[in-house]
């Protein structure tokens, strides 16, 4: 083979030149499904078993404050990543770290509306308490633990240097899928190693996840490892599940939509600097509803989750950007320095970015939205809290960070660096908690025929003779839930084609993919995840009859106070079906309701002031 | 293409790259004790391989064309 092909597989080879089909056609192999090339019975398949006391999932920001709390309370702790402990996920490319800081002249009471303001009221203002009291000592922390040692190849090794300081047992590339369960309590979880073919099981006392967001692999933006597992696994286990409805703001270049470095470059150089206040966050909206209409989001007055100068990519019709120097609100790349002052979300549409232009750190040249399609808000969606360690509705589990709908943010990102803070203070109260439970709870009786019923399913791909591959479903969903107009700018219809799409996927394509190897076997569980997490996407965006924030819905184009301040969550009925329902947002946080609508609300989503019979 | 290519010249099998993929791109070559790219098809273009090894033996492009889609695989 020539250097050039090198990389590639027999498989890949075949799938690129359009032969394999043709081939399997017509040798008549397996009829007219994929044929598993090498199966493996699970039985002879290695099982590895460790029992701890906290068992934390994920090792970005959250994780790894989980981890290392956990651990100074004197728990035994096990932490496994999917990759690697500051290389997975959404923490190596964070570069702004939201610190409060009352001596740097940071104000409660101006962070507390700026943050309010830029979620559109679907915020918990409690979270933001959290931040107001930890967030400085978590920068601490982190400036401790060599943040800024010019040695590290990257700042966020230092996360995995600390681990292994503080002696928590780090198991790494495994990717660890399905909740283990015993009488409706959590007691770790159950997957398998990347690199043997090795089923690991986890059995602990208290389990937190901290497994981040999740995308449908969209590409230009560096998260295509994160395919929402956490909140998908806790959903099975009967969790409740928030924030689904809302989606991120990210934009990649069109000329080459996949060039995510080309794109991001500037968040990977940056280092990891403060940033300080409140600010909209988010601008794909309005170039969404350009995409729609044709009209720029200018001569629409800025539509919530854009700008209302039009200067956001989209913001003109053609979605570029005007020509010059860097946007406003950005400074040589660094997020740190996009913070804007006082706190304040201040002229830019709720939602949208104060001051408008680009993403700190993104490229120049012409954008489209959706790079992180599938994604919600940064500390806005995943498990539901009961109480501000993070626990869950079920006992043993709880979460942290960007799998935790904590609500620290709303329909709309508030503020630049607060998801980084954000889960590193919800880490470390998340692993605090977990540890004082763990430390009253007796060590779980899981037996090995409960593993092996667990282990059986978690594997069944590899055990499958012919099926479908993971690579095509997943290819299916995203033909499904990328183009805009099904998340971006939704309608009943449409929102409900899609549901039928992915139920059949669901339904029919889920039980019969097939796994040759871990790779393989890593796709398939993705694939299964990422198909629960568009169900519950599209579920809760049919369910909220109103527009806010990122959430804009044709047929409702204007928020209901009335009836939806209000979080949706999401979580099985007794028959296992998905179930959703209101949870209505304590009146001390609305908004001021003697205020006439349009001076509530500033920014203006199409059509909304003629539905509201404003105009 | 968006993973390219591993220069067979320079990578020395210190499987940094294989720790740093967060979509698990690579896999150890035992026979040549070097690292090959498995699963391109993976590739988010994030350029943390590239970034992270330490000898500049790996190089990413910025194009990436999805496998066409078919009526089932």
């Amino acid at each position: 083979m020539s250097e050039e092909t090198k990389g590639l597989d027999r498989r890949d080879f075949l799938k690129t030149t359009g032969f394999g089909l043709a081939a399997l056609t017509f040798a008549g192999m397996g009829g007219l499904l994929i044929k598993n090339e090498a199966v493996a019975a699970v039985e002879e398949l290695p099982l590895s078993r460790i029992d701890t006391d906290v068992l934390v999932i994920g090792g970005g920001y959250a994780g790894a404050f989980a981890a290392v709390e956990a651990k100074k309370s004197g728990q035994n702790v096990v932490l496994v990543d999917k990759g690697t402990v500051g290389r997975s996920g959404q923490t190596p490319w964070a570069n702004g770290f939201n610190v409060f800081d009352a001596a740097a002249g940071d104000d409660e009471e101006t962070m507390r509306t700026g943050v309010a303001t830029a979620s559109e009221y679907l915020n918990n203002p409690d979270w933001l308490e959290l931040q107001f009291e930890d967030s400085k000592l978590r920068w601490d922390d982190m400036t401790e633990w060599g943040f800024q040692d010019p040695s590290l190849r990257h700042p966020h090794l230092a996360l995995r240097d600390k681990l292994v300081e503080s002696d928590v047992r780090l198991v790494e590339r495994t990717m660890l899928t399905e909740l283990l369960m015993d009488n409706g309590t959590v007691v770790g979880a159950i997957g398998f190693s990347m690199d043997t073919e090795e089923t690991v099981a986890v059995v602990a006392k208290a389990t937190v996840l901290c497994a981040g967001a999740g995308s449908f692999k969209a590409s230009g933006f560096p998260i295509q490892g994160l395919t929402s597992d956490g909140d998908a696994m806790a959903y099975r286990a009967g969790s409740a599940i928030s924030g689904k409805e809302f989606n991120d703001f990210h934009f990649t270049s069109a000329e080459t939509p996949a060039d995510c470095y080309g794109q991001w470059e500037g968040m990977w150089t940056a280092g990891v600097s403060e940033t300080h206040g409140a600010a909209g966050g988010g601008m794909l909206l309005s170039s969404a509803i350009s995409a729609h209409t044709g009209e720029s989001s200018g001569d629409m007055g800025g539509a919530p989750g854009g700008d209302s100068e039009g200067s956001a990519p989209g913001g003109d019709s053609a979605g570029e950007r005007p020509e010059g120097g860097p946007p406003s609100g950005e400074s040589e790349g660094g997020m740190a320095a996009a913070a804007p002052p006082d706190g304040e979300s201040g002229g830019g549409a709720p939602g949208g970015e104060s001051g408008g232009g680009s993403m700190p750190g993104q490229s120049q040249g012409v954008q489209v939205g959706g790079a992180a399609t599938g994604l919600g808000i940064h500390k806005a969606e995943g498990v539901w809290p009961t109480d501000m360690t993070g626990a869950s509705n079920v006992p043993g589990l709880w979460a942290a960070g960007d799998g935790l709908a904590s609500m620290l943010c709303g329909a709309s990102y508030a503020g630049v660096g607060l998801s980084s803070s954000g889960s590193a203070v919800q880490g470390a109260r998340a692993g605090a908690g977990a540890a004082v439970y763990a430390a009253k709870t007796s060590a779980p009786n899981v037996s090995d025929s409960t593993l092996d019923a667990v282990r059986t399913e978690v594997l069944a791909p590899r055990n499958r003779e012919t099926g479908y591959s993971p690579a095509w479903v997943t290819q299916l969903l995203q033909n499904t839930m990328f183009p805009y107009y099904v998340l971006h700018v939704a309608k009943e219809d449409r929102l409900q084609a899609a549901l039928t799409q992915i139920m059949f996927l669901q339904e029919h394509m889920v039980p019969m993919l097939v796994a040759s190897d871990t790779h393989d076997l890593k796709l398939a569980h993705e694939t299964k995840n990422m198909l629960l997490n568009a169900e519950m996407k599209l579920r809760a965006s049919l369910f909220r009859t109103e527009s806010r924030g990122t959430h804009y819905r044709e047929d409702y184009p204007a928020r209901d106070d009335a009836n939806w301040l209000a979080w949706v969550l999401i979580q099985q009925d007794e028959n296992g079906d998905m179930a959703l329902s209101k949870e209505m947002i304590p009146e001390k946080w609305w908004p001021d309701m003697t205020v006439d609508y349009q001076t509530r609300y500033t920014s203006r989503f199409p059509g909304e002031l003629a539905f509201l019979g404003l105009e | 293409m968006a993973i390219q290519n591993i220069d067979v010249r320079r990578c020395m099998g210190c499987k940094t790259c294989i720790v740093t993929c967060p979509t698990d791109v690579f896999r150890f070559d035992e026979k040549s004790n070097q690292a090959v790219a498995k699963y391109p098809s993976e590739c988010q273009v994030c350029q943390m391989c590239a970034n992270f090894c330490p000898v500049g033996a790996i190089t990413v492009t910025a194009e990436k064309y999805m496998p066409i889609l078919t009526a089932w695989g």
